[in-house]
């Protein structure tokens, strides 16, 4: 596995076109997530010129993970959506804070793996830790990522320090969560 | 399903540490009332090779939140041990937003917290409840 990150400026066209068609295929196709999103690409408001992207391709230069970074300076996923998971706390406004969200590593040519939903376990480590990787590059000195339980799971065995920033709410029958990174 | 019929005295207010943290004397947490949110099934399959055989184990999740605001969450994974009463059964470590104190207002050890909270979680016969609400969720 590879990865790769940058911004739309820098990667390139067709690493692009791939990663939301990925994107797609996973949260909208296999989790089942009602995003309000043309059919075959998966983007929202919060990805632009600004958002950092994680990559993960495998050998065949298929996309098998992702992860989208933003700093809590601009817009960002539980700010503007799910403020409810904050538990009443103001959202963080900080350049070495910086938010982790659409992480998977589901590999779709995984027949096996794709009984497990959203993540395998080895690749989700080594895709988080090249996410949070790259956002320390950028600046990020703590995280914090609007995730299904299972993101949180995965950080603790991977042995990062997390704890939850407030109760979950129920979407589409799973338990979303905000959970604070320590780097 | 809230465990606490009594009126709650002389609990010390639950304090906010940082970025969302909440801490409180780990003698009030048994004061607190608890109520289930929601629990699920993960599966796995895992292979034994001396059986040549697959088996599956199930574990799942759950999810309890303070009654009391600001709202304390706690979550643990559990696996299902079917020769084993109860049958379900607490496994790792628990995700929270909470920190326990000890009365100097000092952070409980992180063993201390395990097992307060075992001790908590025990009380409120969560495996039954979880039980229950499994069997009726996946039918």
């Amino acid at each position: 596995m590879e990865f790769y990150s940058g911004t739309t400026a820098t990667l390139a066209q067709q690493s692009q076109q791939a990663l939301f068609s990925y994107r797609f295929k996973v949260f909208v196709e296999h989790l089942g997530w009602q995003l309000d999103t043309e059919t075959g690409v998966e983007k929202d408001q919060f990805d632009h010129d600004d958002t950092l992207y994680v990559i993960a391709k495998n050998e065949a230069e298929d996309v098998v993970g992702c992860a989208r970074l933003l700093p809590t300076t601009l817009p960002y996923l539980l700010e503007e959506v799910f403020p409810e998971l904050l538990n009443g706390q103001a959202p963080p406004k900080s350049d070495d804070i910086w938010e982790l969200s659409r992480f998977t590593s589901l590999d779709l040519n995984d027949c096996d793996v794709m009984a497990r939903k959203q993540f395998s376990a080895e690749s989700s480590v080594a895709l988080l830790k090249a996410s949070i990787e790259v956002a320390k590059q950028h600046g990020a000195k703590k995280m914090i990522s609007v995730s299904p339980i299972g993101v949180e799971r995965l950080l603790r065995r991977a042995g990062f320090q997390c704890h939850r920033a407030g109760p979950p709410v129920i979407l589409d029958g799973y338990p979303l969560v905000a959970v604070w990174i320590e780097l | 399903m809230s465990i606490t019929s009594k009126p709650i005295t002389n609990l010390a207010p639950v304090s906010v540490f940082r970025e969302g943290i909440l801490q409180i004397l780990d003698t009030d947490i048994f004061k607190l009332g608890f109520i289930h949110l929601d629990s699920g099934v993960y599966q796995e399959q895992i292979s034994s090779k001396s059986f040549k055989t697959n088996k599956t184990q199930i574990t799942g999740y759950t999810e309890w939140l303070s009654t009391m605001t600001p709202t304390i969450t706690l979550s643990w994974d559990w696996m299902l041990c079917p020769y084993s009463r109860p049958q379900l059964q607490k496994t790792g470590a628990f995700y929270s937003n909470l920190r326990l104190l000890e009365k100097n207002g000092k952070p409980l050890s992180e063993k201390h917290t395990e097992r307060t909270l075992d001790e908590l979680i025990n009380r409120i016969e969560w495996s039954q409840k979880v039980d229950q609400f499994i069997t009726q969720k996946y039918g």
